[in-house]
This record gives structure tokens, C-alpha cells and sequence, in this order.
């Protein structure tokens, strides 16, 4: 049959043609290797080499010295280095947790066909499609210390604020930085997984159900082990998303008081935007790709084992 | 091991719709009672009301003489089998089998037992390891029972179980579920649409109807399988038992010469009638019989009812189907779905099974004569069967 075709007048001269039919796999896939390679491998590859030079763009446009380790020496030595370290993690894994634990909550509410929920579906959405930026300016004036609505209930509600506001104090700063990206991404877990719950057979509940085994047990059990895959990862992704949380710290806080709410998104940001420092920013960049990856890494070897794909 | 008794069922769903009404029925203690119908006769619903996983609007359901009509699923202590199996598709095929006795917290060496006795009576235990996307469409039916009777419930409940198998294996199931049952006792409510299964499986059949409003039942008759085929109280049973289906002819009846004849309206066709009370009380008014297919037999063509070109023979090898068409109206039984009706306007297609050798020449005339006095008769009016 490929005979045929190969011989037909209108085919190419043999020799473009042998060249397109045997390459044209890669061909097809360039183009997003290209992409690739432009937007996340050059990058990176140009971070690690700057990241051996002393380079501070206030002083020329050219790296200045070639400085070896010392910009990785210089990074984990930082004043602000441990605390953003600490804070990033407690970001990450609580909100991560949080937001999951809520998620799918609200999940299993919206499976139950009570009167409303139609609405209720659509307004969740709502929270997730706002920028980061924006929700930041939100809560800025939400926990205002003068008129806040979360400030003014939490007053009226008898619990202590302290006086220089929430964000304004180091022991509530976090939590409240944490309470804004809860708020925010919560709908996502919720409709992520009401949307995998959705294709969990009914039979299956009614099966277990005559099994004798408790709603309990029957999300853990049941529900939870078959919406697994899904969970595994939109835990991953938003576990990566908090790592690198920026903006949020930036509208609300600016990493203050003190580096009560400092990150390790915000520490590039002011060590690159601020003070142009391209070759301690690049290793600052380089040493949170490595952290990130090796949870993941982690995360993935434990949680896909025993797991056929 | 439960008695069961449905008292006056009913469930009305929230848009209006009427899935059961009326239903009354007792299961004694071991019994195998199937519950058969077309699609829509509401009997999943009933299977399902008796699991729990469907609510009630009327009646009360018993077990053992306790109102269990308000028991979530969960305290009941029945076993279902699905449809499709409904087997936890992330659990082995051990621990689908061990999972409900876990939630009754028994000793592990126990569950072991239990799981591997239920395994080896199933001939499962090769695949205990395995999880049910690895097992063939009858191991994975062998699990979903393996998992109702590891558990030793009072009652199982079984919602078309082999429906998803391939025909071989649907039969030889049959008759290995039938064995299951007898030997373990439990009471077993099975439904199904397919009447060969039920009338092969059932101790007694209950033969359902859809139900239009609240007033109807679905309930059309409930017996042992042979009542059902020799004495079908109404038009609808006798149209559903039996395969294939029995042929219903309009007659008028008139009395001649000291007896009732039975003319078949809209034809010349004539045959006595038998005597008896009940039917003599429609002399002069006109009735539905009911032929069943071997109620036929070839005769000489002097002595023919029906002697009727025959343009299609069906060979089984041991019977020949034959059909024939009558000018007479069709009779509608109400159970449109389940059967097409191939009759051409106005006429009445008719079967008749006859030994291979008699069977005759394609489009040529046939002479069948009736067994008049196995006919069954049916009022017209309510589809009541006429009998003394």
C-alpha cells in the first residue's frame, strides 16, 4: 500500500520526502520543545551560571566577578534566609492541608442535593479567578485595624486583637497571610474533587453501605482511595503554588513585621527587584528549585507507589 | 435467615411519577422468590425499597414480623448483588470479600476463614490477589457473590445478576445460583426482566406491571412457576410467562346446539368451546382466548381450525416454530415494550409449535387443529381470567 502512495506523481522528490516521513515525530513535537527549552530551560540555565558571578545591576550591566560558591554561602547565610525557609514551609504544607481538609468538605456537601447548591457552585468559582494582587488589597482592608470587617467581627466576638492590628503583629501576621490564600483557593480543592467525587459510582456507596460500613468509613475507605489520583495531584500543584507565594506577602505584609511573614518567594523578589543583586538572586533561585523538587520528588515516590498507571 | 413481607408498598418519586403501588407479598424463611416485569414494572425499586437504599412512601416492609421500613441499609443485615457488581474496584478481590465483615469488627483469623471458605465454594481462590479490573465479566459476578455470602446475611437481595454475562454463562450461573440457595437456605429476592430465568430459578414468581397512578398494583400474580404458566390470572401474566409468548385471539361466543362456539372475530373461523359455568355466563358476548404455542397440533385438513398459509417456520431442531396471520384485530396486552409487534395492520400473527416433520413448504397451508380445552380465557373488559 505505502508503495503505492510513495510512487504517486504528486509525492516528493525521494529524498525531502524520506527526510520528513523519518523525522516526523520530532517535528511535531519541536514546537513545545522549543517553547521548553526558551521559557524554563534557558532560564534556569542562565540562573546557574549567573549565580557564580558577584552581579549587581546597580553597578554595571555585565556580571563583575566570578565568585564561585560564595553567592550559595552568602544566600543560606542571609539574615532572612532560615526565617523564609521556616515560613515558606509552614505556608505550604498548612495551607496546603487546610485548603484540602476544607475542599473537601464543602465537596462532600455540594454532593448532597440540597435546596441551593446550584448557586452555591457558581459563587465558588468566583474566589479562585480573582488575582492574587487583588485578593491581597481585600484582606489588606478586611483586616484594617481601624474599620476591618474581619477585624470588626473577630472584636465583636470578644477575641483579643492585638492592638497594631493583625497583620501589624508578628504572632498573628502569618496566620492571617495563611487565612487569605485559605480563602482564596479552598473553592478550587472543592470543586476539584466534588468534580471527581461526581464520578464515583453510586452502587458502589450503596454496596458499602449494605457492607455495614459508616459514612466514615466510607469516605475513607471508599471515596477517598478511588479519587486518589486526583487528590495525589492538585495536592502537588498547590503544594508548589504556596512554595513560590509572593504576591499575596507583598500587597499585605511586605515579608513584615520583621520576616514574621517573609517567604522565599519574597526574599527573591527583593533581593532581584529590589536590590539587583542577579547573582545571589539566582542562587537563592536555584536552591528553592531544589527544595521544591526533592519534596515533590518525595511526595511523588510515596504517594504513586503501589500505584499502576 | 429472614421472612420478608411487603404490606401495601408504595413509592410515588417527587416529580409524580408512580414507580410502585399496592404491593403485598410474603417470603418465607429460604425462600427464592423472583421478582419479574418489563423495564419500568418497579421492581428494582422494590429490591431496592427492601435494601433500604430507597424510601417508602406507603406500606410497611417486615423481617421476621420487626417493622424494619424506616432501618437504614447499614442495620438491616442483607446482602445485595448489582447489576454491574458494584465491587470496590481498588480492593483485591480478598479484601472485597473481607470488607463488610471488618465493619462488624471481627477477629481477623475469622474474616480469613470466612473469606476463604466463601472463596473455595465460588472456586475463587486462585484469584484472591487479584483486584476485579484483572477478572473476567463471571469471575467478577462470582465475587460480587462471594461477597454477599461471606457475610452470612439474613436475606439476599439480587438486582439482575447475570444480566452482563454472555448467554453460556448466564445459563450455566443460573443453575450454579439455584444450587447456591438451596444449600445455603437464605432468603433470596431476585429480580430480573428475562421471565426463562425467572421461571427456572424461582421457588415462586412474582410477575409485575408498570402502574399508570396509586390506585393500580403492580402485583400481578404471584406463584410457583408452573401455576403461573398452567393458570395465569390475567391477560398481562399470561402474555409475559411462557416463550414464546401465548396468542390471544378476540372470539365471539355463541351458544349452538346445546353449546358455546367460539367464533374468531373478523373470520370464519370456529371451535367449541368447552362447558363451564364461568365462561357460559359470556354466551352472547365476546371474550379474548388465549392459545398457547403447544396447544397446537398438525392435523388432517378436514379437521383444521386453522388452516393458515405459513410464511415463516423457525427450526429449533427439536420443535418447529410456525407463524401464521389471522384476519382478526390484534389483542394488545400491555406490554408494548417488550414485545414488537410484527402483525400487519389487521391481522393477528399467531405461532404455532409443531415436530419438525410436519413442518410444511413455505407459504403453504397448514392445517392445525386446537387443544380447546387447555384454551385459557380472558374478559375483555379488566383482562381477568375467565375460569370456574
Amino acid at each position: 500500500m505505502s508503495a503505492t502512495i510513495a510512487r504517486s506523481p504528486q509525492a516528493l522528490p525521494p529524498a525531502r520526502r524520506s527526510f520528513v516521513r523519518r523525522n516526523l515525530p520530532y517535528l511535531l513535537i519541536a514546537p513545545s520543545v522549543i517553547m521548553l527549552l526558551a521559557l524554563i530551560a534557558y532560564p534556569l540555565l542562565f540562573a546557574l551560571r549567573s549565580s557564580f558571578y558577584f552581579w549587581n545591576l546597580q553597578i554595571g550591566p555585565e556580571p563583575q566577578a566570578f565568585v564561585g560558591f560564595d553567592n550559595y554561602v552568602q544566600a543560606f547565610n542571609a539574615f532572612d534566609f532560615q526565617d523564609a525557609l521556616v515560613n515558606t514551609l509552614i505556608l505550604s504544607i498548612a495551607g496546603t492541608a487546610i485548603e484540602f481538609v476544607l475542599g473537601l468538605s464543602i465537596a462532600l456537601l455540594l454532593l448532597r442535593a440540597l435546596p441551593g447548591m446550584n448557586v452555591v457552585r457558581a459563587l465558588l468559582i468566583l474566589p479562585t479567578t480573582i488575582a492574587p494582587i487583588v485578593v491581597g488589597f481585600l484582606f489588606r482592608y478586611l483586616y484594617d485595624p481601624g474599620g476591618g470587617l474581619i477585624t470588626w467581627l473577630l472584636k465583636s466576638t470578644g477575641l483579643p486583637i492585638p492592638p497594631e492590628g493583625l497583620l501589624g503583629s508578628p504572632t498573628t501576621a502569618l496566620a492571617a497571610v495563611l487565612f487569605a490564600d485559605v480563602w482564596q483557593w479552598t473553592p478550587f480543592f472543592a470543586i476539584v474533587l466534588y468534580a471527581s467525587l461526581l464520578s464515583v459510582p453510586d452502587e458502589i456507596i450503596e454496596a458499602a453501605r449494605l457492607d455495614r460500613a459508616s459514612a466514615w468509613t466510607i469516605l475513607m475507605r471508599i471515596k477517598l482511595p478511588l479519587i486518589r489520583r486526583t487528590a495525589v495531584i492538585i495536592v502537588m500543584l498547590r503544594f508548589m503554588q504556596l512554595f513560590n507565594t509572593f504576591d499575596t506577602v507583598l500587597v499585605l505584609t511586605r515579608g513584615g513585621p520583621g520576616t514574621s511573614t517573609r517567604t522565599l518567594g519574597y526574599s527573591l523578589y527583593e533581593q532581584g527587584l529590589i536590590n539587583f543583586n542577579i547573582g545571589l538572586v539566582s542562587a537563592m533561585t536555584w536552591i528553592t528549585v531544589l527544595i521544591v523538587n526533592v519534596i515533590v520528588a518525595l511526595y511523588v515516590f510515596f504517594a504513586f507507589r503501589n500505584e499502576e498507571w | 435467615m429472614a421472612s420478608m413481607t411487603f404490606d401495601g408498598i408504595g413509592k410515588t418519586f417527587p416529580d409524580g411519577t408512580v414507580a410502585v403501588a399496592n404491593v403485598s407479598f410474603a417470603i418465607a424463611d429460604g425462600e427464592f422468590v423472583v421478582l419479574v416485569g418489563p423495564s419500568g414494572c418497579g421492581k428494582s425499586t422494590l429490591l431496592r425499597m427492601a435494601a433500604g437504599l430507597e424510601t417508602l412512601n406507603t406500606g410497611r416492609l417486615l423481617m421476621d414480623d420487626a417493622d424494619v421500613t424506616n432501618t437504614e441499609p447499614q442495620d438491616r443485615d442483607i446482602a445485595m448483588v448489582f447489576q454491574n457488581y458494584a465491587l470496590y474496584p481498588h480492593m483485591t478481590v480478598y479484601e472485597n470479600m473481607a470488607f463488610g465483615l471488618q465493619q462488624r469488627r471481627m477477629p481477623k483469623d475469622r474474616i480469613d476463614r470466612l473469606v476463604r471458605d466463601a472463596a473455595e465454594m465460588l472456586d475463587l481462590t486462585r484469584y484472591l490477589a487479584r483486584k476485579p479490573g484483572q477478572l473476567s465479566g463471571g469471575q467478577r459476578q462470582r465475587v460480587a457473590m462471594g461477597r454477599a455470602i461471606v457475610r452470612h446475611p439474613m436475606a439476599f437481595l439480587m438486582d439482575e445478576p447475570l444480566s452482563n454475562l454472555d448467554a453460556k454463562l448466564r445459563v450455566q450461573m443460573r443453575s450454579e445460583l439455584k444450587l447456591l440457595n438451596q444449600r445455603l437456605g437464605v432468603t433470596t429476592l431476585y429480580v430480573t426482566h428475562d421471565q426463562v430465568e425467572a421461571m427456572t430459578m424461582g421457588d415462586r414468581v412474582a410477575v409485575l406491571k408498570p402502574v399508570q397512578d396509586a390506585g393500580e398494583s403492580n402485583l400481578q400474580q404471584i406463584d410457583t412457576p408452573q401455576m403461573l404458566y398452567d393458570r395465569p390470572a390475567n391477560l398481562f401474566v399470561a402474555g409475559f410467562i411462557g416463550s414464546p409468548a401465548m396468542n390471544f385471539v378476540r372470539v365471539d361466543l355463541v351458544e349452538e346446539g346445546g353449546g358455546l362456539t367460539a367464533k374468531v372475530v373478523g373470520t370464519d373461523i370456529a371451535f367449541k368451546a368447552p362447558q363451564g359455568e364461568a365462561l357460559s355466563a359470556y354466551a352472547g358476548r365476546q371474550v379474548i382466548a388465549g392459545i398457547r404455542p403447544e396447544m397446537f397440533s398438525v392435523c388432517r385438513p378436514e379437521e383444521a381450525v386453522f388452516h393458515q398459509e405459513i410464511p415463516v417456520a423457525e427450526a429449533l431442531g427439536a420443535d418447529t416454530f410456525v407463524f401464521f396471520d389471522i384476519p382478526s384485530p390484534a389483542v394488545d396486552v400491555n406490554d408494548a415494550e417488550e414485545r414488537e409487534d410484527f402483525s400487519r395492520k389487521g391481522m393477528n400473527r399467531m405461532v404455532a409449535r409443531i415436530p419438525p416433520a410436519a413442518t410444511p413448504r413455505l407459504n403453504a397451508r397448514l392445517p392445525l387443529t386446537i387443544d380447546v380445552a387447555a384454551l385459557h380465557w380472558f374478559d375483555p373488559a379488566d383482562g381477568r381470567a375467565i375460569r370456574d
